[in-house]
This record gives structure tokens, sequence and C-alpha cells, in this order.
């Protein structure tokens, strides 16, 4: 369970203040939250590199962080900014399956519902997200996607183009 | 990545920052507008009998009001992409770019009907001048504001680049309008219209690799 959003409000002005102890209780936590965050939307090969590589944006970006405004909002745009990029390196996996077991616990749900990846993928078109998530997700070469999805190849490839480009110019969205 | 990466050790390398403030960045952005407005006045002069009649003159009140509306549209979009967040809605500036289009509209459609040659309208002289000191400023007001973008975290680079460029050429144009002798719309229409564009475009074009993270 991850502390309220309050709690990390109150850690992470400590933290720009120069308080280490309060900044260490601070990145478990958000350690902790960016796991769930990505696990439906990552390999689990990745899941690490990306958690850490956002922690890391979130240590050199902490400046950026209005302290009178709500913590996960600016979090999530921080983690979903590294996942896009992350998705953009065209990494694969292999591994088809997720991470179901870290799914979001249910008092994530409704702020989840809002500020998630589930969410970003959800303001481009369909084809687009499907074609994002069998190719960057899940890793599936372009003609297994094609085969699956009945979309020619190059389609395959605008789609994920252009859905990269929405999603990118989408990231501070609800 | 680097090696040996867990949390005591990022924890330890804390040191304390001050939040970013998009008020102080604006501050600074307006202060250096009108440094830019008093070097303008400084070096090319005010525009003739200022006080008696081009203060009031219409097209001036209305072109310096447009400008300042959307540099400070701009402006604003600028200074707050610096600090993310998810649900934050900044599409103001459109709008207000928008309205700003109702000048070259209008210019081209004078231009249509003018039965003086247009090209006596334009005074290609001037124009040149009106584009180097409209952008010469604009070009400080970009680089200040992507220098405080790159300690931001803007979310996306290239529309971060837009508003950069958008505000920089307003307000860089109306540093310049304090000097600028014409009250013609096509004159304004052209001129006033093709700095903003080039700085808008460089913004796009050079402040996304400048301040992607």
């Amino acid at each position: 369970m991850v502390a309220d959003d309050e709690t990390l409000v109150r850690l992470m002005a400590l933290a720009q203040d120069g308080d280490k102890g309060a900044y260490r209780t601070l990145l478990g936590e958000c350690e902790t939250w960016l796991k769930r965050y990505y696990a439906r939307k990552t390999g689990p090969h990745v899941l690490e590199d990306l958690v850490q590589d956002t922690l890391i944006s979130l240590h050199r970006k902490r400046a950026s962080y209005d302290p009178t405004r709500a913590f996960l909002p600016w979090l999530a745009a921080i983690a979903r900014y590294r996942w896009i990029d992350h998705l953009r390196k065209a990494y694969r996996t292999k591994e088809v399956e997720l991470n179901e077991e870290l799914a979001a616990d249910p008092s994530d749900l409704a702020v989840a519902a809002k500020i998630g990846l589930e969410r970003l993928m959800g303001l481009i078109p369909e084809k687009q997200a499907l074609a994002i998530t069998l190719v960057k997700i899940q890793g599936l070469t372009i003609a297994e996607t094609s085969q699956k999805t009945g979309q020619s190849e190059s389609l395959v490839k605008v789609n994920i183009h252009r859905g990269m480009k929405r999603m990118a110019a989408a990231i501070e969205e609800e | 990545m680097p090696k040996g990466f867990d949390l005591d050790s990022l924890a330890e390398e804390l040191t304390p920052v001050k939040p970013l403030s998009a008020n102080s960045a604006m501050g600074g952005i307006i202060f250096l507008t009108i440094v830019g407005g008093i070097f303008i006045i400084a070096t090319l002069g005010f525009r003739d009998n200022f006080l008696d009649a081009t203060a009031t003159d219409p097209m001036f009140l209305i072109r310096s009001g447009l400008l300042i509306v959307l540099g400070a549209a701009s402006l604003s979009a600028a200074t707050s992409m610096a600090r993310p967040a998810v649900g934050i809605s900044r599409t103001g500036w459109r709008w207000a770019a928008a309205a700003a289009l109702i000048i070259p509209i209008a210019a081209a459609t004078a231009a249509l009907v003018s039965r003086t040659p247009v090209a006596e309208r334009l005074h290609p002289v001037n124009g040149v001048e009106c584009l180097t000191y409209s952008i010469g400023v604009g070009l400080v007001l970009g680089a200040a504001l992507t220098w405080w973008l790159r300690r931001g975290a803007p979310t996306s680079p290239e529309r971060a680049g837009i508003v950069t460029g958008l505000a920089a050429g307003s307000l860089g144009t109306l540093a310049y309008s304090m000097h600028c002798p014409h009250n013609d719309i096509v004159y304004i229409g052209l001129w006033y219209t093709l700095a903003i564009s080039v700085t808008t475009l460089a913004g796009r074009l050079f402040v996304p690799r400048l301040i992607r993270w």
C-alpha cells in the first residue's frame, strides 16, 4: 500500500529542502507505486530498468515539482514521459506475459483510472493502441502483428508511429 | 543506467533545490522585454510625436494590445510547461494565436482591394529593419525561456518549442513596435506576422533538442 498523496506531498516538500531521510522514504514509496503503474504495460525484463530510469528522472527534475499541487499527477507525467521514451527505443522482450500479479490495489484504482497508462492508450485510436501493445509491449514482430490483426505490415508501422506521436503529445491529458 | 543503482545512494546524492517558480520566470521575461524596448528606443528612437498623436492611434493600440495578449498567453503556457502534471490543460495560447491571425487576414484582404500599389505600402527597407530587430530581441527572450525550460521537465518538447518561439516573437515584436512608425494594416500584417512566424518556426526546430530530458 502506497502512502496517500498528502503524505507524498509533504515528503517531497521536505526532500526539496534537502531532507535525505524523507527523500529516502519517498523514493521507496515511488518505487512501489511505479512498479504497479508500469506493470501491465511493460515486459518483466524492462520493468526494473524503467522504474530506475524514472526514479533518476524524478531525482534530476525534482525542482519541477510544485509543492502547492498534488504529487501523483506530477509523478505520473514523469512516468508517462519515460515510458514513451522506453517504447521508442523499441526493445523486444520475447516474453509475452506481463506482470499481472503487480496489478494496482483497489485503493489506487480511482487515481490510476485518470493518470494511468491504460488511460493514455485510451486517448489514441484502438488500432494504433493494439499495434503498439503487440509490438512495443509484448514484443511480437511486425509480421506476427500483421497476421494477428489483419493490418498490413506497413500499416502496422504507420499505426505504431502515429500512436506514439499522439501519446507523446497527450502525456498531460487525463 | 548507472551500475549499482539503489535508492540509498540516490537519497545520499540529494541536495536542496528551490522549486521552479513560473511566476519568477514570467517576471524575468517581462523584464527582458522592457529592457529590449528601452534598447530599441535608445538606438532607433520612439515613434514620431509619440505622446501627441501616435500613442493614441487606434492601429498602434490594437497591435500593441494583440501582441501583449498573445505574448502573455504563450509566455504563461511556456513557463508552466516546465512543471508537468497529468490533468493540466494549457490550450489558452491557441485562442490568443487565433485572435491574432485576424491581422494578417485583414491585411491580405486590404491588399487585394488596395488602390495604391501594395509594394509601396510595404516599405521593404523599413520592413527588413523591423524583422531584424524584432527577431533579434526575440532571440534573446527565446534563449532565456529555453534555459528556463531546460531546468524543468516539459513533457512535450515540440509544443514547448512552439510556444517558446511564439512568446519570444510576439514580445520581441512588441519591443520593436515602440519604434515602428507604420500604422498601415498591410505593413503590419506582413512584417509582424513574418517576424513571429520565423521565431515560432525556429522554436519548433531548435528548442526541442535543447530541452529533452
